[in-house]
């Protein structure tokens, strides 16, 4: 309900009349001056727009609103609200990727911009840090990924940036992989670490990440694990943490470290 | 034991995505812009659970964040990128039929909505496809309730003019 009648303008007043939004004084009021006023009941008839079609029409639009993808976008919110949330961590966090991977299949969704928060918890251990890859690479999918248009500008100053924060050398020859197309070179942070994450495409399976922390120790060495239907390897060298991880199969992930780490390693 | 903000918004978030994303889809007229402001949507919603009052409108609330999020973020990078209106359409295209006859005439009316300069797009959005009183409006749009009115006013005398444009005759059902 709206104020005094005399507080706004004609066309304001008569639209308030059509939506019922007057006061019970000023609707009589009104009204009474509608009866008498020829010129003003045009003006009404002027702003009668029905309103029914528009409600109508927009709520088609309701049926074509891209549910799966929503829901994935939802359910990233919640991972990575929850991951702030020490009480809930563990098991949110699994019940969570577990429901991105069933809706990730049909869905197709990609978040165009991982925000570096993802990566962020309190803890030390190799475990959460796989964890949180794990759950941000459950969220893309092979055609979004390759995608994503790629300016080579663009991308020899990503790489700089991200090579020297992790005083690096990570020129073109050095993040090229056979089979697979760089599509994104990102400074991230885990637990106030830098981590650089190189994002592939491949036309043969789902996207490949190598990240790399600027953290010494770690494993050493690593074999090919599983995890929510990601195969990766992890493993440490000079003063750096490597892990590969990917929609690829096991023994490609392996050929792919060997080649990493033969180019990394000290 | 009581609901707590964030179990609530956990609770029904889901159900009004349609919703998030069709008011995003309004305000910015571009689809992968509201796919992105119904993330951002659901980030800050959760971030900022402590704010919402249990009890209270959800669906009031979640559209605040969103126009919050548009107006102070993406307006300014969708206008440098010089996106235009969606095709009308596109952006109905259902399967089925029998919807055919029905979407024609929607796309129509979607289409003149779209056109409206976004003040009077959005406070049309809210009044009279979401259903939201002038009060309500006025707060999820910060102005007085007396704007919503003249912004109404204008909007349903541009649409009439369209509508002339388009030479329909006009039909309430």
């Amino acid at each position: 309900m709206v104020a005094r009648s005399e507080d706004i303008g004609t066309d304001a007043l008569l639209v308030a009349y059509l939506d019922g939004e007057l006061e019970p004084k000023a609707h009589e009021e009104l009204e009474r001056r509608l009866r008498s006023d020829a010129a003003l009941r045009a003006r009404l008839t002027e702003l009668a727009e029905g309103v029914r079609p528009i409600r109508a029409s927009l709520d088609v639009l309701l049926k074509a609103a891209p549910r799966p993808r929503l829901e994935m976008a939802f359910a990233s919110a919640v991972v990575k609200a929850t991951r702030r949330d020490r009480r809930y961590r563990r098991l949110l966090v699994a019940a969570a990727a577990a429901l991105l991977l069933l809706l990730g299949g049909a869905a197709g969704y990609f978040i165009a911009k991982p925000p570096a928060e993802l990566l962020e918890e309190a803890g030390g251990d190799e475990d959460q840090w796989i964890d949180a890859v794990v759950g941000q690479m459950s969220l893309y999918d092979a055609a979004s990924v390759a995608a994503i248009e790629v300016d080579e500008t663009k991308q020899k100053a990503e790489l700089a940036k991200v090579g020297q924060a992790l005083n690096l050398y990570l020129s073109e020859p050095m993040v090229t992989l056979e089979g697979l197309t760089l599509k994104r070179a990102e400074l991230l942070s885990f637990q106030g670490h830098q981590v650089a994450q190189l994002l592939y495409a491949s036309d043969e399976h789902g996207p490949v990440e190598l990240c790399i922390m600027a953290q010494p120790g770690g494993e050493s060495e690593g074999e090919v694990e599983s995890r929510e239907g990601l195969n990766f390897i992890y493993w440490a060298a000079g003063g750096h943490r490597f892990l590969l991880i990917g929609a690829a199969p096991a023994n490609r992930i392996d050929a792919l470290a060997d080649k990493v780490a033969a180019r990394f390693g000290t | 034991m009581t609901a707590t903000a964030h179990d609530v918004i956990i609770a029904e978030l889901p159900a009004l995505l349609p919703r998030l994303w069709r008011y995003g889809l309004v305000l910015s007229r571009d689809h992968a812009t509201a796919e992105d402001l119904v993330q951002a949507t659901c980030v800050r919603a959760l971030e900022r659970s402590s704010q919402f009052a249990v009890g209270t409108r959800l669906d009031r609330w979640l559209f605040s964040i969103l126009r919050s999020i548009w107006i102070n973020q993406l307006r300014a990078q969708k206008i440098r990128a010089g996106h235009g209106l969606i095709d009308a359409e596109e952006a109905l295209v259902i399967e089925g039929a029998e919807q055919i006859e029905t979407n024609i005439f929607a796309a129509q009316v979607f289409r003149q909505v779209q056109m409206l300069p976004e003040t009077q797009r959005e406070t049309v959005f809210l009044v009279y496809v979401e259903g939201l009183t002038y009060q309500e409006a006025a707060s999820v749009l910060n102005v007085p309730p007396g704007t919503i009115m003249s912004r109404l006013a204008a909007a349903r005398l541009k649409l009439r003019n369209l509508r002339e444009q388009a030479g329909e005759g006009f039909q309430e059902k």
